[in-house]
This record gives C-alpha cells, sequence and structure tokens, in this order.
C-alpha cells in the first residue's frame, strides 16, 4: 500500500473544500474560525469531489486519483491564493471579544479523552475488515466493483444484470442508491495505490475529526464559550454510536449527519450577519444531502422548508403551516398530496398511507414500539446520557432556545425531522426497525449533532454583538 | 484542628453521595432476586470435568487445558447429574487464565429424551472469578443433567487461530439467588467485554448471547440528579443554580461511560489485532477463500474469466456476502427460485453452497424449483461451481 499516497489522497479534497470556503465565506477573523473553514471545508470538497466524478464517468476509476491530483491541487492553491488576497487589510475592526469561562484543565482533559477515542476508533478502522452489512453489500461493494471497472459503469439490479450480462454494466444491489460515497472510495483506493478495505475506512475517522470542528467552528461563530462548545462536541463526538460508525467504517449515516450539520451551522453564519457567501455554503451543503443517501432527500426538504419559514413572521408562518394541511386535506380524495424528493421522486402522502418511489407503500397505522424506543435510548448504551440531560438542559436553556430568532431555523428543522422519525417509526411498517433495533439508531445519528448544536446554542449569549462581516477587501 | 464548617459539610455530601450510590446500586441490576430457601451451592471443580475434545492436566486446584491441532468441538462437561435449575439463580465462575484468543460459554442440558444442549457465552473475567444471573436463561428450567464450559474462538476467530493455545479453568459454581450476587452479576455485566458485531453499527449492548440489560443509564442519571444537589448545598449556591449542579453531575457520570466506553475500545483494540494478524476475513463461510481462488484460476484458464457469475442461496448472508467475496470477479447473487423464473443466457456460471442441497445428473442441475441445464465445473470445499448451458466442459 502506498501510504503517503493514502494521506495525500484523504488530505486533498480537504484542501480544496477549505479554500473553496474561503473564497466564498471569507478569510477567517479569529482563530476559532479556522475549525469551521477545516471541518466545514472537508466534507464539502469531498462532496464536492463526488460530484466531479460523476461528472467524468468514462474516467478510469482506478486512475481516477493518478490523473486529477495534480489539477485539483493547484485549484485547492489558487482558491486559497484568491482567498488570501481577499482578505481585509489588517486595521479592518474585529469582533468584540465576549468574557469567556476559563476551565482550561477541563479542556485539556476532553481534548485528551477525545484524542484517545480517536486513536482507537483510528486504529479499528484500520485493523478490522468491513464488518458492517450495508458496507459491504452496498457501498464499498460498489466502490471495489468500480475500481477494477474500465470506468463508472451504471448498476442495475442483479435481475436486470443477470438478464443480460453485458460488460458495460454492473449488477449490484440496492443499485438506486446515490453513490457520492463510492465515488470517495474510489478515489481512496486510488491513492492507496491498489484496493485496500483499510484505505477505504480511513474516511470515516476523518469525519469524524471534520465533524468535531464544524461543529466546534459553528458554536464559537454564535458566540457560544469556548468551554461549552468543546463539551457540546466532546459530547457528539463520544456517543457510542458515533464511535461505531467511525471504528466499524463503511456507512453513509455519519456523513449525512456531518453534511446536515454543516449546512445548519452555515445558515447560522448567515443569520448572524456572515453574508451571501454562508448562504450559498449552506445551500450546497444541502443540495449535496441527497447524493448520499435516499434520507439526504428528505432532510434537504425539511431544511429547506426550516429555513423558509425562519424567514417567515409568525404570522406568516402559521399562515403557511395551516395552507398546506388544507391542501393535504383538499388532495386526499385525489390521491394524497404530491412532494417532491429530489433524488428519490415524488412522495404522495395520504391519510392512510405514504407512497415513496423505490420504496412503495408504507400503510399508515398506530404502531407499538414505545417500549423499544425508550429501551434504545435511555437504557441501552448507544447514546450514553444524551437523552437523559436533553430535555431538562433544553428547559433550563428555554428563554434562548425558544426566542432567540438566530436560532428559528434549527428549531423548525427539529421540530419537523423529529416529528418525520416520529412517523416513521410509530405510523409505518418501519417501526419493525425500531422493534428489532436496527434503522432507528441510524437515522438518529443523522439528526443528532444538529440536536447538540441547537442545545449547545442556547449558551450564547443573548446580547452577544453581532458578527463583523466576513474578512474580504475590495481590492 | 477541628475540620471548618466547609470541610464537615463536604464530607456529609459525600457520605450521603456514597450512600446514596450504593443503595440505588441495590435496584440498579433490576427487579431485586426473590430469595430461595436456604440451599448450599453446587459446586463443579474443572477438575472433575470429563474434557472433550480438549488436551486436560491438573494445574493446582485448577485445570489446564490445550487445544488441539485439530477442529472439533471442545468442552468440560459433568454429566449425569440431578440438578433442579429453579434452585439456583447465579452462576459463579472462575477461569485463572484465558487467553484473548479464545472465549468460553457455559452449556447444560435438561434430563429430558430428545433435550438439546443449551449455551451462553459468558462475559471475560478481567478479575478471574465473575458471576451471571442464570434465572432467564433459555431452557433453564426442570432438571438439568449436564452442566460444564464450552471453549471457542474469539469473536469471529477462525478455528485454526487457537490451535495449541492453553487455559485455566477454575470452577463453575450455581447459587441460590441472594442479593449480594445479583449486585456481582450487575458489576459483571457492566464490565463484560462485548466484541463488535454485525448488529453494532445499528445498536450497542450486544456481543454476547444475552444483551445488555441493565439499569446503568438509569443508575447515573440518578446519581448526577443527587450529586448535583449535594454540590448546591456544599457550596452554598442559590437554588437557581440547581440546573447547573445537576448539569455538572451528568457530566461526571457521561464521564465515567466515557471511560467505560474506552476500555471496551481498548480491549476491541486487541481483539482486532488478532483478527488482522491472522488475515481473517470474518464472515467468510468456511473453504469461500479456497473457493474463490479456485474458481478464478479455473475461470481463467477455460477463457471464462468475464464469464458471469451467479451466487445461488436461500440464506441472506451467504446472498450478501459472496458476491463481495468474489470481487473483482463480477456475481450476483439470488435465490434459486428467482433463478428459476427467468431464462438465463447460456455460459452463466452458477456458484453453489451445499447447503442449498443441489443435486446434478442427466446434465441438470436442480436446486430448490430450479431445473436447468448445467456442466459440473469444479469443486471447492462447500461450493460447486456449474456452468448453465449444454456448453462443453472447460
Amino acid at each position: 500500500m502506498n501510504l503517503p499516497g493514502l494521506v495525500f489522497a484523504l488530505l486533498l479534497p480537504g484542501l480544496l473544500g477549505a479554500g473553496a470556503v474561503l473564497c466564498v465565506a471569507g478569510w477567517p477573523r479569529r482563530r476559532a474560525d479556522w475549525a469551521g473553514v477545516l471541518g466545514d471545508g472537508t466534507v464539502l470538497g469531498w462532496l464536492l469531489l463526488a460530484v466531479l466524478l460523476w461528472a467524468l464517468p468514462m474516467l478510469p476509476p482506478a486512475r481516477a486519483f493518478a490523473w486529477l491530483a495534480v489539477p485539483l491541487l493547484g485549484l485547492s492553491l489558487l482558491l486559497w491564493a484568491a482567498a488570501w488576497r481577499r482578505r481585509a487589510p489588517v486595521d479592518a475592526p474585529s469582533s468584540a471579544r465576549l468574557p469567556e469561562t476559563d476551565g482550561r484543565a477541563l479542556r485539556w482533559i476532553l481534548l485528551g479523552l477525545l484524542a484517545l477515542q480517536g486513536l482507537l476508533a483510528l486504529h479499528q478502522a484500520w485493523t478490522l475488515p468491513t464488518l458492517a452489512w450495508d458496507a459491504w453489500t452496498v457501498w464499498l461493494y460498489k466502490a471495489r466493483a468500480w475500481f477494477d471497472a474500465p470506468a463508472f459503469l451504471p448498476f442495475v439490479a442483479p435481475e436486470v444484470w443477470l438478464d443480460d450480462p453485458r460488460p458495460d454494466r454492473i449488477g449490484a444491489h440496492a443499485a438506486h442508491y446515490p453513490d457520492a460515497l463510492p465515488r470517495m472510495l474510489v478515489w481512496t483506493a486510488g491513492g492507496a495505490g491498489a484496493w485496500s478495505d483499510a484505505a477505504a475506512h480511513m474516511l470515516w475517522p476523518l469525519l469524524w475529526l471534520a465533524l468535531g470542528a464544524s461543529l466546534y467552528g459553528t458554536l464559537r461563530a454564535v458566540s457560544v464559550d469556548r468551554l461549552a462548545a468543546l463539551v457540546a462536541v466532546a459530547a457528539v463526538l463520544t456517543l457510542p454510536m458515533v464511535n461505531a460508525h467511525v471504528a466499524l467504517a463503511g456507512y453513509a449515516d455519519l456523513w449525512i449527519a456531518a453534511t446536515l450539520a454543516s449546512a445548519c451551522g452555515r445558515l447560522l453564519r448567515a443569520r448572524s450577519g456572515g453574508g451571501v457567501g454562508q448562504v450559498a455554503l449552506a445551500l450546497a451543503f444541502a443540495l449535496l444531502l441527497p447524493t448520499l443517501k435516499l434520507e439526504g432527500a428528505i432532510w434537504l426538504v425539511l431544511f429547506a422548508v426550516a429555513a423558509g419559514l425562519a424567514q417567515l413572521s409568525v404570522r406568516r408562518r402559521w399562515q403557511v403551516v395551516l395552507g398546506v394541511v388544507a391542501v393535504w386535506l383538499v388532495a386526499q380524495p385525489l390521491g394524497g398530496l404530491p412532494l417532491p424528493a429530489p433524488g428519490v421522486g415524488w412522495v404522495r402522502i395520504g391519510w392512510s398511507a405514504i407512497e415513496v418511489p423505490g420504496i412503495g407503500r408504507l400503510a399508515l397505522e398506530w404502531r407499538h414500539v414505545g417500549g423499544e424506543i425508550l429501551e434504545t435510548l435511555y437504557l441501552l448504551p448507544n447514546w450514553h446520557l444524551l437523552w437523559w440531560v436533553l430535555p431538562p438542559l433544553l428547559l433550563w436553556r428555554r428563554a434562548v432556545l425558544l426566542r432567540d430568532p438566530l436560532l428559528a431555523p434549527l428549531r423548525w428543522l427539529l421540530l419537523a425531522g423529529y416529528a418525520f422519525l416520529a412517523l416513521l417509526f410509530g405510523f409505518t411498517d418501519a417501526a419493525q426497525w425500531a422493534e428489532n433495533l436496527t434503522s432507528v439508531n441510524r437515522l438518529l445519528l443523522q439528526i443528532v449533532p444538529v440536536t447538540v448544536l441547537f442545545a449547545a446554542a442556547g449558551f450564547r449569549p443573548v446580547d452577544a454583538p453581532p458578527r463583523a462581516q466576513p474578512a474580504t477587501s475590495s481590492r | 484542628m477541628r475540620p471548618g464548617p466547609d470541610a464537615v459539610r463536604a464530607l456529609v455530601a459525600l457520605g450521603v453521595f456514597l450512600l446514596g450510590a450504593g443503595l440505588l446500586a441495590w435496584w440498579a441490576p433490576g427487579v431485586p432476586p426473590v430469595p430461595a430457601s436456604p440451599r448450599e451451592p453446587l459446586r463443579l471443580p474443572a477438575s472433575a470435568l470429563q474434557p472433550i475434545g480438549l488436551q486436560a492436566e491438573i494445574d493446582g486446584q485448577a485445570l489446564r487445558l490445550t487445544v488441539p491441532e485439530r477442529d472439533g468441538t471442545r468442552l468440560l462437561l459433568a454429566s449425569g447429574l440431578t440438578v433442579t435449575a429453579d434452585d439456583y439463580a447465579f452462576l459463579h465462575y472462575t477461569v485463572p487464565e484465558l487467553p484473548p484468543r479464545l472465549r468460553l460459554a457455559l452449556v447444560w442440558r435438561r434430563a429430558e429424551p430428545g433435550a438439546r444442549y443449551q449455551r451462553v457465552l459468558l462475559p471475560r473475567s478481567e478479575a478471574g472469578a465473575e458471576v451471571i444471573r442464570t434465572e432467564g436463561l433459555p431452557d433453564w428450567s426442570g432438571t438439568l443433567e449436564t452442566l460444564g464450559w464450552m471453549v471457542l474462538p474469539a469473536d469471529l476467530l477462525p478455528d485454526d487461530a487457537v490451535r495449541g493455545t492453553s487455559l485455566v479453568l477454575g470452577e463453575l459454581a450455581l447459587h441460590p439467588s441472594t442479593r449480594a450476587l445479583a449486585l456481582r452479576a450487575w458489576l459483571t455485566e457492566v464490565r463484560a467485554f462485548r466484541p463488535w458485531t454485525g448488529r453494532s453499527i445499528n445498536t450497542q449492548g450486544f456481543g454476547l448471547d444475552t444483551p445488555q440489560r441493565h439499569l446503568l443509564l438509569p443508575w447515573l442519571a440518578a446519581l448526577a440528579v443527587l450529586a448535583g444537589g449535594l454540590l448546591c448545598w456544599v457550596r452554598r449556591w442559590p437554588w437557581r443554580r440547581l440546573a447547573l449542579a445537576v448539569f455538572c453531575g451528568a457530566v461526571m457520570g457521561w464521564g465515567l461511560l466515557q471511560l467505560q466506553l474506552l476500555a471496551q475500545m481498548a480491549r476491541r483494540a486487541q481483539w482486532s489485532e488478532h483478527l488482522h494478524a491472522s488475515g481473517f476475513q470474518p464472515a467468510v463461510q468456511p473453504g469461500l477463500a479456497e473457493a474463490v481462488s479456485t474458481l478464478s484460476s479455473t475461470l481463467q484458464a477455460a477463457g471464462l474469466a468475464e464469464a458471469p457469475l451467479v451466487v445461488l442461496s436461500d440464506d441472506p448472508f451467504l446472498r450478501s456476502h459472496v458476491p463481495w467475496a468474489l470481487l473483482p470477479l463480477r456475481a450476483v447473487s439470488l435465490p434459486p427460485s428467482q433463478l428459476a423464473a427467468r431464462t438465463p443466457p447460456r455460459g452463466v456460471v452458477v456458484l453453489v453452497h451445499r447447503s442449498a442441497r443441489w443435486q446434478h445428473g442427466d446434465g441438470q442441475l436442480r436446486v430448490g424449483d430450479l431445473r436447468v441445464a448445467a456442466t459440473p465445473l469444479l469443486e471447492a470445499g462447500h461450493w460447486s461451481a456449474f456452468r448453465l448451458g449444454d456448453g462443453g466442459a472447460p
């Protein structure tokens, strides 16, 4: 295995993404802002890389890294240089400094524990073979099949392939799943010089770091205390479910979680005076969600709805909500309300069923899964004390969380998100995933970082001065 | 020198906290066991049990066992017993020496015609002795006539990775239910090493045959509230700061859970090193690696390297995993009934596991409802390959 090549392959997309963030959002004014640049930049860079590889289907996958690494490195350096040139002069006013809690010893303890956990998870990801089901069936399977193919050939269902086993297509389970993640893995394997499970797994420890950096940067950007921000980051990164998805690399749920958190973080920055660049980044992250998993389309729609509702006045908001309910009622005799889900198709929401392309008809009726869900949240070691702490924490900081206009999009997103999960597990056949403790935790994982972000943002001072505009100059 | 009032408060708070933690721990293992009528424990020293598939030698009070250089079931059993299962709610076992490559299970069988052996994986013991709760185990009822140990490779390790390994077993002892043993069983379950399984990506708390069901999280949450209240009292905070104090308590509880997680991760790191060192691809069925290698070279020699490959099996696990193991050979997997409903083109190579109970005769391959003309290509371990159609053999 070519270790230097692998390391370069792992870092280059982050360099590219960070350059894009710097160009769009401006040069950071504080050290803490660099965490957001690097964290969000890493996630963005990998997603953009996947889009690039999608746009080059005839490129031999095994050679993608060899052919594109140098041009992408050049592009990254150009972006960084452009952002550097556009940064504000040194005498530009900086944002007012807020009083900080000391807690230096606690910060170092937290960082030490995180470092230890990160190293252990990295070791696991490196030494363990691909253990998780969907990893070897879908995500890594597609990547590996591509790696040995002459081009990024289309995937078809096994029966379809068998009827006509042409060499210009590949039979695979879940052929209709989005393929951004397999494209990322092809890149990683290219850097390593050959397919290697260990090399492919390295993407997940990197994502873990990026998620932590992104959350920290967002919280500091909205003036949350340094110690509180670090505690929130540690709360997410130490969760056993997050840890499992890093050590048992190969699933896409953590990617959805990180992308959604980045989208929300950029939206919060935009609402605190961050400018059009932050909106563009939030939009980019949100639009890239469906490229990862089918659920990404749901989160994109919910994100767009939440962001839109947050822009409206309270009166307008209720008008919209009641209007949608009225339209839904009117649409019932016509077969239900059709809603577009990018990458999935038209989802039809009826009174007694929801029809989802690619999944089928989900009958709506109450399922008794409350006990299993309470068990998985409050008794099994999936989430540490998160669900014990969150309700009293939200109650404690309700003054900020319910009234701060900055947090409105997150309020609506979490309300809609948990309502969606409650509908899914409480009223559809997906309840069996809760009964047998399969997908319920993974779907929760997708929204947990945003939940913690919201809760931690409740510790921001309500009279925090607005952030200065991004550091760009008119040069 | 007399302690100041703050020191007294701190000491009192510490005492109350410890007392509260102890009382809550009494409740944390779950519903307290109903004490049975006085009964002596049933002790089975390892040296008194019969080894099967293991080489044994007495090692003081214990028994040193060595895994032989061959496959097979490895047991240490006491038979001909007459044990009333309901009289005993806890098992106390001592394991003076257990290498990381091995794990142990409790084995038992009821004294009924046709009764089958049952087993449950035992939590690894770092302290040399542990307690588990036996009430509630499947088939732990009626009269038991066989009890003992089973020696297994650690989770996902191949059998040949443990040949020649030695372990030392002490005593199996069945005890009637007491609160003290309930607490010890709870501590065992809290500290039990739970290796990664395929289920771990969805939920934690498994990795042993009995899923985690104790009340560690509620116990810590209750302690956080207690600690928060005591902290407020010791620091003389106004009660409106109680939320902050409880949050601090929760952070400490979270810290304890994190230390537990790190300890698990460290042990998993040791376990995964064994997997890595043995080069083992877990969940690969016995013989599949050889079958893949043989199949690949056979197909290449016959000019069939690009032939479409179909894995036939009713086992969802085989159907999902074998195409992955066969990469870079391109393969799909189907249940035989789905292939029977189609007309696959000639030249497709079918790979069948013996569990599919296939038959071949008169140029026809029969698997479940599937009847298709096929030519045998090769056999490798538990796998057989056929080429569909009347084409000549390679």
